[in-house]
């Protein structure tokens, strides 16, 4: 994208949101900062290479308090990795140090004239760095589906810092820093990490800043030291899955009414960035190339509305069938839809889709989804042969104003699921439990639906 | 363009000398938006330092209450630890909360208090300006 477009698209932004929001972006970044580091990119930029089509299979990215020791394990040798390489090779683009400077340079920092702040690309630019810092990360471990987790500090539970990234809270720990205000433990401001008024937005001329203002950049300035700062605040590993966050709570919004769009002139959309991608080969990625994630980058979030994991490249979802709905509440398998379902139950694309669930909206909390009761008031999660997957409901505010709403679907992956359901031969519910109760403790409800619908992957 | 009847209040009393901490402004009574309407705190004319990350929290008074409500915030990283001179913001927005808007009674006249945090510590040292406050319906 050439200079032109730049300013075309960065005018029609700035019309967009007013001339209020264009008088808090324009000084920042008209004016170059001074700063002390030197961060442009290693190696040649010329002559770029156009990312195309990613074929990997669909995984969710999930919340950083909830990994497994060995997802935590993962996650800790990919850092290491990347921070080794940075030391064996300082000249390789996929080492830590220069993964920090991408951040740098492209805020100005060095000299460079690029700032992706306070302005219309701090989304897509942001999705598209953690696109390819997580595909690097997945290959200095060789693993294809590492996706990076996401830190949900809007939940909370979660307002201290992610375990992982403070324990040790030493050097030894590749997702330490040692800069941080923050120390482990501490939690949050209240006021901070509050995504209500931005999900609140209806345009995204409005939501992107409202977002980026706060609680993006409260939480930067609550972690502290590198974090609080433009150049140096991708040196601290919490920094992306902050940033996954935020990017979760774009896609939240994108997710949450259908009138919530990413701008679609086209000189947005053809707005590229550039990035050294997993074998060091200089990359530019459209806007139009990262506002699907699910399609284009290959994650998805776990946590907030659905949890599934999809494999190849699937070109659409077709219906198989519907379950037959006795009352909103009771569902029940036909011979027929059976006999349908039978022939697919080895293939690992098949999907639950509810219809309009009508989900607790009295308080934010996490819950279970079993097709089974027994399973239900056990609450044994995914080690359940009748679990589904995990829903998340999280209200926009404390005081319950401004509800999302339940969503008008929600799709869950069938894998090794199928023919438990194809047994259900008499008529069955689904139940919510609340994902921290346990046992006898475990409050259980009947999930009321509009429909259910099984669907069948289309291979692409 | 931000329209002239986006504005239905605004009114300054208080200085626009940099100084230390807070900053106290005495504005109208916030208008009474449509509840689908955002309520904004319109900052003009911030200046703070580029080497400080400042997360704004802004907080309105009642007359004759002693207690503060809480309005929203809004949060600015540094440039870098040593960047050196002043970012200038013509304007900064502060959305104001579902809490507050309820909270607040028809037709009261508000102090508007500015306090800049690092964290959760108040920056007590932070020398900054903003030069007026208004309250806006957009």
């Amino acid at each position: 994208m050439d200079r032109k477009d730049k300013e075309e698209s960065r005018r029609h932004f700035l019309a967009r949101i007013g001339a209020d929001a264009a008088a808090l972006i324009l000084p920042a970044t008209l004016v170059a900062p001074a700063f002390a580091q030197v961060c442009a990119p290693p190696g040649s930029t010329a002559n770029p290479t156009p990312w195309t089509r990613d074929c990997r299979s669909i995984q969710p990215r999930r919340p950083a308090s909830t990994l497994t020791g060995t997802e935590i394990s993962k996650l800790k040798a990919a850092y290491k990795a990347m921070r080794d390489l940075a030391v064996s090779d300082p000249t390789d683009p996929r080492g830590f140090v220069h993964q920090t400077h991408i951040h740098c340079h492209n805020c100005g920092g060095g000299g460079s004239s690029i700032q992706v702040h306070f302005g219309d690309r701090f989304l897509p630019w942001h999705r598209a760095y953690l696109y390819f810092h997580e595909k690097i990360l997945g290959q200095l471990i060789g693993d294809v589906n590492f996706r990076l987790p996401y830190w949900d500090w809007e939940n909370p539970a979660h307002r201290t810092m992610p375990g992982a990234y403070t324990s040790p809270n030493n050097n030894t720990n590749p997702l330490f820093n040692s800069p941080r205000s923050m120390a482990p433990g501490d939690t949050l401001d209240p006021t901070d990490g509050q995504p209500a008024t931005a999900l609140s937005e209806t345009n995204f001329a409005d939501f992107s800043p409202e977002l980026e203002g706060s609680p993006h950049g409260s939480i930067h300035n609550a972690v502290g030291g590198d974090m609080s700062a433009f150049d140096t605040a991708a040196k601290d590993p919490i920094f992306y899955a902050h940033h996954a966050n935020v990017d979760k709570l774009w896609s939240d919004w994108t997710n949450a009414d259908a009138s919530h769009t990413a701008p679609v002139t086209p000189a947005w959309l053809n707005q590229t960035q550039g990035f050294f991608d997993e074998n060091k080969k200089w990359r530019t990625i459209r806007n139009a190339d990262v506002v699907n994630h699910e399609a284009k980058l290959r994650y998805i979030y776990a946590g907030r509305t659905w949890e599934f994991i999809t494999w190849l490249c699937i070109r659409d979802w077709v219906l198989v069938d519907k379950l037959q709905l006795i009352d909103t509440s009771r569902l029940q398998l036909s011979q027929t839809t059976r006999q349908k379902l039978l022939p697919l139950l080895d293939k690992a694309e098949m999907r639950l889709r509810l219809i309009s669930p009508q989900l607790p909206t009295d308080r934010s909390a996490s819950y279970f989804l079993y097709y089974d009761e027994s399973d239900a008031k056990a609450n044994r999660g995914p080690q359940s042969p009748s679990y589904l997957g995990l829903i998340s409901v999280v209200l926009m505010s404390k005081e319950g104003d401004h509800k999302m709403g339940s969503p008008r679907k929600l799709d869950f992956d069938l894998k090794g699921k199928l023919k438990g359901l194809t047994d259900r031969t008499s008529e069955f519910s689904l139940f919510l439990a609340e994902r921290n109760a346990k046992g006898s403790n475990a409050a259980v409800s009947k999930l009321a639906v509009r429909g259910v619908e099984i669907l069948r992957g289309q291979e692409g | 363009m931000l329209a002239a009847t986006y504005i239905l209040a605004a009114a300054l009393l208080a200085s626009s000398a940099a100084r230390a901490g807070d900053l106290t402004f005495h504005a109208q009574a916030p208008p009474g938006c449509e509840s689908s309407t955002p309520l904004r705190l319109l900052l003009k004319d911030v200046e703070l330092p580029r080497s400080r990350a400042v997360t704004i929290r802004a907080y309105a008074k009642q007359a004759g209450r002693e207690e503060e409500s809480f309005i929203g915030l809004f949060a600015v990283m540094a440039d870098s630890a040593n960047a050196a001179g002043n970012r200038k913001m013509p304007q900064a927005r502060v959305t104001a909360t579902p809490a507050f808007r309820r909270a607040i009674e028809p037709g009261a006249t508000v102090s508007v208090i500015l306090r800049p945090f690092a964290g959760k510590t108040a920056m007590n040292d932070l020398d900054w300006s903003v030069r007026a406050v208004e309250w806006a319906c957009r």
